[in-house]
């Protein structure tokens, strides 16, 4: 059963705690050394590079509806774009300032994509485990959990 | 009649059924990759769309067409793409059946004798929790991915006058 890291954000920090392994967002003791040859140090900084290139490429995407169109994608909703940002910053508070378990394995940013409707998918995985964050053009979040690509965990969750 | 060639495959045509030898193409647009650079795999690369995917999401059959020809069944992108590829054996080993749909030339495109559908994947069942488990598996099925393909130069007929 995953375990809510803040009920009132509604982002998971992938602790799992009736599985024998343990996922996490984010380093533990993340925040206080900001020496580069810190692994969780270096994990969290390659996470944020890769919220901010997610970041820029909805931008885009919300400049350009006619070119997603020509690719034959709906383009993504104001409100899908907007529910986006504020889930990238959530996950850059989480990525930079929580404490996470040592045991906790940390997840990769994989990037962002749209889906075919103009849902945006983020996209979190490290080994066996996946985790996604796909938000509907209505700006409701549904979280995709896997595990060894088997789908473990699934629930929407409202703005 | 016209035969087509394919690899460990001595005749194919277009309404034969699909072997589990063969390996289909399906050709994602950028926006559906994880993004970059460098460029992965996204699970959206198999999201059916939500009216045009009635009877099921589109594939190209590799006895009938090329990475590149797969990725020029398009007529308006500006935009790249890539084309993965799937041993067909994988996919039906996920529970899914794969159907020949050859499609007609049209005024934009050439006829696509190697299309398929996957039926189970389609714009009815696109949020069914299952299918979202599908297209996860599909993604760790895919033993290439080709690419990325500049959109397709598209002559005018003034162009060719």
């Amino acid at each position: 059963m995953l375990t809510l890291d803040n009920p009132t954000t509604g982002i998971r920090d992938y602790s799992i705690s009736a599985a024998s392994a343990h996922v996490a967002l984010v380093p533990s003791a993340c925040g206080a050394s900001a020496e580069r040859s810190d692994p969780r140090m270096e994990w969290a900084l390659r996470f944020d590079q890769g919220l901010k290139r997610a970041a820029e490429r909805i931008r885009v995407w919300s400049r350009d509806s006619a070119s997603l169109a020509d690719d034959g994608l709906e383009a993504p909703s104001r409100e899908a774009i907007t529910r986006a940002f504020e889930i990238i910053n959530e996950m850059k508070v989480l990525v930079m300032d929580r404490v996470a378990p040592v045991t906790a394995t940390l997840l990769n940013f994989k990037g962002v994509s749209l889906g075919s409707g103009g849902e945006i998918s983020l996209e979190l995985g490290s080994g066996p485990f996946a985790v996604t964050y796909r938000i509907e053009p209505d700006g409701t979040a549904t979280e995709l959990f896997f595990c060894n690509n088997q789908l473990f965990h699934r629930e929407q969750f409202a703005r | 009649m016209r035969v087509y060639p394919c690899t460990n495959l001595s005749t194919v045509e277009p309404n034969d059924p699909i072997q589990p030898e063969e390996i289909v193409l399906r050709r994602v647009p950028e926006a559906q990759m994880n993004g970059g650079p460098p460029f992965n795999l996204s699970a959206n690369a198999f999201d059916p769309h939500p009216t045009r995917d009635t009877d099921g999401l589109s594939v190209y059959r590799r006895a009938f067409h090329t990475p590149q020809e797969a990725a020029d069944f398009r007529t308006k992108s500006k935009s790249r793409a890539w084309v993965a590829e799937l041993p067909v054996s994988a996919i039906t080993a996920l529970g899914l059946t794969i159907e020949p749909k050859p499609l007609d030339a049209t005024a934009d495109l050439p006829a696509q004798p190697g299309h398929a559908v996957i039926p189970a994947l389609n714009s009815a069942d696109r949020k069914a929790p299952k299918v979202d488990e599908w297209k996860q598996q599909l993604v760790a099925a895919v033993t290439h991915v080709n690419g990325p393909f500049d959109p397709p130069i598209v002559t005018s007929p003034t162009d060719q006058a």
